[in-house]
């Protein structure tokens, strides 16, 4: 996936929660002084980023922190990590703060994920990308995987890791968006998984597992 | 290098001793989910380690080095400033989480490998390393991460370097 897939699922992310019927915003509304309408010229701003616009910074940040004081943390966080970068350094340290009060860890996150390229060469933008898709075909519906314990392995694949005192879940992402898992049962000390070999999907045991982290 | 009074076969240490694994986090691509739990990575040989045989995942004798000097002793190897985490692990767990999958687990004294300038560092002579650690150990390698989880589950945290410690500068 690349910057304009991960705008596009953003401002889908946004529509999506501009009609919700659970969603505080009015319907047709996204946050503020921001319609509908501006949200699909985002979206279309994604298919062809040369041809329109996208929002202002300052509409973004009204967005972002109008879905955030609705009570929406979760989506906020989301469709920032999509527009971040189409933002300004002032409009995005505030953002970063006012988010933060809201959801901390896993903005916190969300923020380590993007800066993870510049921070280790091993990792690229793409490399990045790959695991959010990943973490996205493990969302289901509402329910998501939480902010993951996060390194890199020594073969350079992205090592996403969710402990409890029960249950372990690790999934490796490779740059190409294959990826390998390891489930362990701490309790009954059973364990599952590809033992290392590279998968390009969800599988039905997985999916099981997943259920016992999505929140 | 050799050591005086290091000689024969490694001695292993009894089960009701207890040994220290000192982790290194590279905050810039290392990212804490908050759980403060640590996971099969924490017993993963690294590359360093695989270069000897047997292969042996590095801790101290708790009897013979604390904390402080088991992290002075890591970070004489960092490049750049890291924050550490030291786990403390009872031995007699790590042999019993080797029997539950059949794979033999002992932590031994270790000092050949200390290089001259960490072997004259207080604790070093602590050194031990647990074997039976590495995927080939095991018969499958998520049977290895399994073993390695336990030992992660069983361990208990004993010291860390806190966010906002500049790294390098904690103990």
């Amino acid at each position: 996936m690349n910057g304009s897939t991960q705008l596009l699922a953003a401002a889908l992310s946004a529509a999506s929660f501009a009609t919700s019927p659970t969603g505080a915003a009015s319907p047709g509304t996204t946050a503020p002084d921001i319609t509908l309408e501006e949200t699909r010229e985002c979206r279309s701003t994604a298919a062809a980023p040369s041809e329109v616009a996208p929002l202002s910074s300052a509409q973004i940040e009204s967005l972002v922190i109008g879905t955030a004081q609705a009570g929406n943390a979760r989506t906020a966080t989301d469709i920032w990590a999509g527009l971040r970068q189409f933002t300004d350094a002032t409009t995005r340290r505030r953002v970063d703060g006012a988010l933060s009060a809201h959801q901390p860890m896993y903005l916190k996150w969300q923020l380590f994920l993007d800066d993870l390229p510049r921070h280790d060469e091993r990792i690229t933008v793409d490399h990045v990308d790959a695991a959010r898709a990943v973490l996205a075909a493990a969302a289901d519906g509402e329910k998501r995987l939480p902010a993951a314990t996060t390194e890199i392995n020594e073969d350079g694949s992205l090592f996403l890791a969710w402990s409890s005192a029960d249950h372990f879940l690790e999934i490796s992402v490779h740059p190409d968006g294959r990826f390998s898992w390891f489930y362990r049962d701490r309790q009954a000390r059973t364990h599952a998984g590809t033992n290392g070999a590279l998968i390009s999907e969800i599988s039905p045991e997985l999916r099981e597992v997943l259920w016992l982290f999505l929140v | 290098m050799v050591v005086p009074g290091l000689t024969g076969a490694p001695t292993e240490l009894p089960g009701d001793a207890t040994c220290l694994r000192v982790i290194r986090q590279d905050l810039r691509n290392f990212f804490d989910a908050g759980t403060g739990l640590p996971n099969h990575k924490a017993f993963e040989p690294s590359s360093e380690d695989k270069k000897h045989i047997p292969v042996r995942v590095s801790v101290f004798d708790e009897e013979r080095t604390t904390p402080a000097q088991a992290v002075a002793i890591r970070r004489y190897f960092a490049l750049k400033p890291q924050r550490y985490v030291v786990y403390g692990l009872d031995v007699e767990d790590a042999i019993a989480a080797g029997m539950a999958y059949d794979i033999k687990v002992r932590v031994v004294r270790d000092l050949e490998h200390l290089v001259e300038a960490v072997a004259t560092m207080p604790g070093a002579d602590g050194h031990c390393g647990i074997e039976g650690l590495e995927t080939e150990a095991a018969k499958d390698p998520d049977t290895a991460r399994a073993l390695r989880d336990e030992l992660a589950f069983q361990c208990v945290e004993m010291y860390r370097e806190s966010d906002e410690q500049p790294p390098g500068d904690g103990i």
